[in-house]
């Protein structure tokens, strides 16, 4: 069973357009969840991480083989937002296929001369969507790489030295080919730092690889229109109310903190997680505790998300196998601490 | 969700592996090999010693290896066990009727024998201990204890301030003009380090009990060795010069009374020498100081110092008894402690008790005192300068005048033939025989010719007559029968003469006699009173016969004729002095309990056990108080309620790990008691600041529902247990 449902308490039965509570905010992760969960079978998990990063305000970078689910899986969650500001001209989803001749225009967009008018005026790109899949991100050009960077981090682009604000639900979903490494720019570390998640999608269990064969055509016929989906500005406010309502401890913050300057001190580790990491790991771990139906973030929540932040920020020794077991071993202490601060009286 | 446990266990890289091995597990490995090589010294030689010292630092290496293995730590050490039984097997082969000593040669099959069954032993005993060790780091204490153990076999010998032990090491220092002292302790100095760093090398966790446990050890060893060993004794200076050269210029007698002198080494006689020597020297000089604590005069119109008897006729002479059930009224050796005597008779008409102090002036090798000793204490020393040693004894005396000792029969009750036997031992040669029927016959009426008493007498009596006093007689010591040589030769001898004599005549006639030693004092010499100065010529031996429901009766011979000149009396002046110092303190002692250590084994097990009593009754305390708080403490349920879940767990052996998350600790329960999770989301949620406080029933109620889990899952006998565990509590985390 699914943490998102398994707390028992009674689910408002529709959210009324305002999202107020966390019970509110829990309901639309749970909209959204119902929705890709439908769309994608087992792969439960990736649901859950790819909500906490767009309620964190964070981007994806999934790294699969080809038919995996991602495209799948990234179109699920574009359909599942209402766009309730059609006049804006933004699109629900856009997916941005990289390749090497790619230019930063052709994601950005460009200016275009109107003859009617007589004048430039811009033509938005693709990125100017509420979720954008960068399907094999690794195979453009580091110039069209950098021109996404800019938009991943300021939510914004500039063409012609005129800077175009991006739609507020910005929500990157890139993807990338672990094998097929030839004739591919891989992202630096800079660039894989302004990903909150790396996730490296495994092939799905057996029953669900089954249960895709029983019922793809089901889902591909129907559209899932009679589960309820949710709307942009719901998204946005439930980002407010995780922010402001679920609290991080001090306690936590220094375990956080004692987590990655360990993994810095360790000898294992030859490049340690960033400042920034930090900074954008709290919101996620606000999002799945709120997940989780808590106004609080615990100890596992650094647990279950940490190796996901850290995994791909992290620059390992040779022949260390995973930042698992560096994980481990730095965070015994901070983790013991922690425990140790919750018995004290206060 | 995903925890940081990886899918594969790691494996550590190789590098790291074994840059780690060589310094810390090389050097305690020898250091181990070295002390076990030192403690196994006497134990074998130097095949054995070299295997010995390999073996345990073979063992110490893989010992440290196979604590990583995954192999459980019972079957390593029954492993071990099973290994140092083959190697003693091996070792018997080698030794035992087979084709290879036959082979090797008996002297090299000895060695290699040795070397399998040391090398073997040591190998699996240490491999296993370190193994241990490493596992549970408390037993590290024991691999640091053998080290410290090695050195004290080194120096043992040092003790009581024999700076000449071990003469090896003494030699060397002495040559090169340096204290012994200074290298010894230089030495124990290097084995205390060494033994540190073994301790501090360990890993750092859980070090304080572990400090806790090596202290208790440490002190409880110290115990033990005093217990066994005595405490040390102080060293007697010459300030009147009355020690003089303890090996000097004994006579004969007293070396009976004092074999061996200050030579420690040379033990003590197990028979009387027959051939004197020197005999005037030293005769004079006083070797102990008696004070009599009542008023006593003793029926024979002597009193005898018994220090030690022979009663076992080996064919040739009296020698020791080596039979447990003989002799059982001699004192064994220096108490430690109040020793009483199981064997002493009871007090009766017969029997008085009496009290008397020993200040001991020359080294003695085990305590003389009144006949029959009931107890023996050590005595507060007054003046260590002066005695060596002082003690305290309280004697059943004899108060029974002879002629009441008559008409009785010469065997106690109890004896069984063998006992009987070995007191009426006697040579074969059948002129003995004949010489005590004729003494008897001519001295006694029929009436009284089987009365064992009265035949002692008539013996005495007529050696008394015939024999001559003279310590300058020879005869011969290796002689086939030195008695005979005196008895049906010249008649003239010295004490040890006569007492053989009689006993073999009384002994030929069936009556139980043996020869007792130590000193014997007339009562005249007896000085102020109270006090009596034993000299070495006082030293003598004398026949003692058994006389049933009296125990042994002092049949003593004094020749009317002698070759020596009269024996001066002692120094009143020095006597009065001696007894006043050993008096000065010993007056006091005897209301103070005795002059018991001030702390004894029994003092200590009280202590202990008081301790312990302290400490259960404080855990259960505290179990019962933290199991009683959140009900009393509803304000602080989120804490108490979730502690006191966390002790139950305990008690049935869930702990959290070190560094394992309360959410962690909680799905790990979750399939025993799936309600401890709710408990500890409410205990977290307060922890870390949620705006909803689960209220404190809730919480209780959670409480009180792991509770009920455990008692619906877990077996009776394991929760029975887990409250009984006084410990649970301080793992609860």
């Amino acid at each position: 069973m699914n943490p998102i449902d398994d707390v028992n308490e009674p689910a408002p039965a529709q959210p009324a357009g305002e999202v107020q509570s966390l019970a509110d905010a829990r309901e639309v992760a749970r909209r959204l969840r119902a929705r890709m969960a439908a769309a994608v079978l087992g792969r439960d998990e990736f649901i859950e991480l790819t909500l906490v990063a767009l309620l964190a305000d964070g981007h994806v970078l999934l790294e699969d083989y080809p038919g995996s689910g991602k495209t799948t899986l990234a179109k699920a969650l574009g359909n599942s937002i209402l766009d309730d500001r059609p006049e804006d001209q933004i699109a629900d989803f856009r997916r941005v296929q990289f390749t090497p001749d790619l230019l930063p225009s052709d994601v950005t967009g460009s200016t275009v001369f109107d003859a009617a008018t007589a004048s430039f005026h811009f033509r938005p790109g693709p990125i100017f969507a509420h979720v954008v899949l960068a399907d094999e991100i690794n195979r453009t050009s580091p110039k069209v790489q950098s021109a996404m960077l800019e938009a991943m981090a300021e939510k914004q682009v500039t063409v012609d030295n005129v800077t175009h604000r991006l739609d507020a639900l910005f929500f990157v979903i890139a993807t990338q080919n672990p094998l097929d490494l030839a004739g591919t720019y891989p992202l630096p570390a800079a660039q894989l730092d302004r990903f909150l998640f790396k996730l490296r999608m495994e092939h799905i269990d057996r029953d669900s690889e089954l249960q895709v064969l029983a019922s793809w055509r089901e889902r591909r016929d129907v559209d899932r229109a009679d589960l309820p989906r949710v709307t942009r500005s719901q998204i946005l406010a439930a980002r407010r109310v995780i922010d402001e309502q679920v609290n991080v401890a001090p306690e936590v913050q220094e375990c956080l903190v004692d987590v990655v300057r360990g993994m810095r001190a360790d000898e294992r580790v030859v490049q340690g997680a960033s400042t920034r990491s930090l900074v954008l790991m709290l919101p996620a771990l606000q999002a799945r505790a709120a997940f989780h139906g808590r106004d609080w973030v615990g100890a596992e929540d650094i647990e279950a998300l940490a190796p996901r932040v850290f995994g791909h920020r992290v620059e390992l020794a040779p022949g260390v196998g995973s930042i698992h077991e560096v994980l481990k071993d730095v965070a015994r202490e901070p983790f013991e601490r922690l425990a140790r601060t919750t018995l004290a009286r206060r | 969700m995903s925890l940081f446990a990886p899918p594969a266990p790691a494996k550590p890289d190789r590098r790291t592996r074994w840059r780690a091995l060589p310094w810390a597990t090389l050097g305690r490995a020898a250091l181990q090999g070295a002390a076990v090589a030192l403690l196994l010294w006497p134990l074998t030689r130097a095949s054995g010693l070299l295997a010995a010292f390999a073996g345990t630092a073979a063992g110490v290496a893989l010992g440290q290896r196979a604590a990583g293995s995954r192999l459980r730590t019972p079957a390593l050490i029954a492993l071990a066990g099973l290994l140092a039984l083959v190697a003693r097997g091996a070792a018997s082969i080698a030794t035992g009727p087979s084709a290879l000593p036959v082979a090797l040669g008996p002297a090299r099959a000895l060695a290699l024998s040795e070397a399998i069954l040391w090398g073997g032993v040591a190998f699996a005993v240490f491999g296993a201990l370190r193994a241990c060790a490493v596992r549970l780091p408390a037993l590290a204490v024991l691999e640091a204890a053998v080290v410290a153990a090695g050195f004290g076999a080194v120096v043992a010998g040092h003790r009581d301030g024999m700076v000449h032990r071990p003469l090896a090491l003494s030699n060397w220092a002495w040559a090169r003009g340096i204290d012994p002292v200074s290298v010894l302790l230089v030495l124990g100095g290097i084995a205390g380090l060494l033994s540190a760093a073994l301790l501090l090398h360990e890993p750092r966790r859980r070090r304080a009990p572990l400090h806790l446990a090596g202290f208790l050890l440490l002190a409880a060893a110290l115990v033990l060795v005093v217990r066994v060993t005595g405490t040390p004794r102080a060293q007697a200076g010459s300030e009147l010069g009355l020690q003089g050269q303890p090996k000097q210029g004994w006579e004969p007698q007293q070396r009976t009374g004092n074999p061996g002198g200050g030579e420690g080494a040379r033990g003590e006689r197990d028979d009387l020498p027959f051939e004197a020597e020197d005999p005037q020297s030293g005769a004079n000089a006083p070797v102990a100081v008696v004070l009599l604590h009542g008023d006593y005069s003793p029926p024979s119109g002597a009193f005898y110092l018994r220090q030690t008897a022979f009663s076992q006729f080996n064919g040739r002479r009296l020698v020791k008894a080596t039979r447990d059930d003989v002799d059982t009224d001699l004192l064994g050796g220096f108490p430690a402690r109040r020793e009483s005597l199981r064997t002493a008779p009871p007090l009766s008409d017969q029997r008085a008790a009496l009290r008397t102090t020993v200040g001991l002036l020359a080294d003695h090798p085990v305590p003389f005192a009144l006949d029959s000793p009931a107890a023996v204490w050590p005595a507060q020393n007054p003046d260590p300068r002066r005695f060596r040693l002082a003690y305290g004894v309280e004697s059943r005396v004899l108060t029974l005048p002879y002629d009441r000792m008559l008409r009785r029969a010469a065997r106690a009750p109890g004896w069984s033939e063998a006992q009987w036997r070995h007191y009426t031992d006697s040579p074969t040669d059948p002129r003995y025989r004949a010489l005590a029927d004729e003494i008897v016959a001519s001295r006694l009426g029929p009436d009284w010719v089987h009365d064992p008493l009265a035949q002692a007498i008539a013996i005495k009596m007529w050696l008394d007559k015939e024999g001559i006093y003279s310590r300058r007689s020879r005869h011969d010591d290796d002689a086939p029968d030195p008695v005979a040589s005196f008895l049906f030769g010249d008649k003239t001898g010295y004490c040890v003469h006569f007492a053989h004599a009689a006993t073999f005549l009384l002994r030929s006639r069936g009556v139980a006699t043996r020869v007792a030693a130590g000193y014997a004092l007339s009562e005249a010499d007896r000085g102020s009173g109270s006090t009596l100065l034993v000299r070495g010529g006082d030293a003598h031996a004398w026949p003692e016969v058994y006389v049933e429901g009296v125990g042994w009766v002092v049949v003593d011979i004094t020749p009317e004729r002698s070759l020596d000149p009269p024996r001066e009396s002692p120094d009143a002046g020095l006597q009065r002095m001696l007894g006043q110092s050993l008096r000065e303190t010993t007056g006091e002692l005897q209301e103070a309990g005795d002059g018991a250590p001030p702390f004894t084994w029994e003092d200590l097990r009280a202590l202990l056990l008081r301790g312990l009593l302290v400490l259960l009754a404080a855990a259960y305390g505290f179990k019962a108080w933290r199991a009683l708080a959140p009900r009393l403490r509803r304000r602080q349920a989120w804490r108490l309620a979730y502690r006191e879940a966390l002790d139950r767990l305990a008690e049935v052996g869930l702990r959290r790990a070190t560094g394992e998350s309360r959410e962690g600790f909680a799905r790990r329960v979750a399939p025993l008691a799936p309600e401890f999770d709710a408990l500890t989301r409410g205990h977290l949620a307060v922890a870390l600041g949620s705006r909803q406080h689960p209220p404190a029933a809730a919480l209780l109620g959670a409480s009180d529902a792991v509770r009920a889990a455990l008692r619906a899952r877990v077996p009776r006998w394991r929760r029975w247990l887990g409250w009984l565990d006084p410990t649970s509590t301080l793992f609860a985390r």
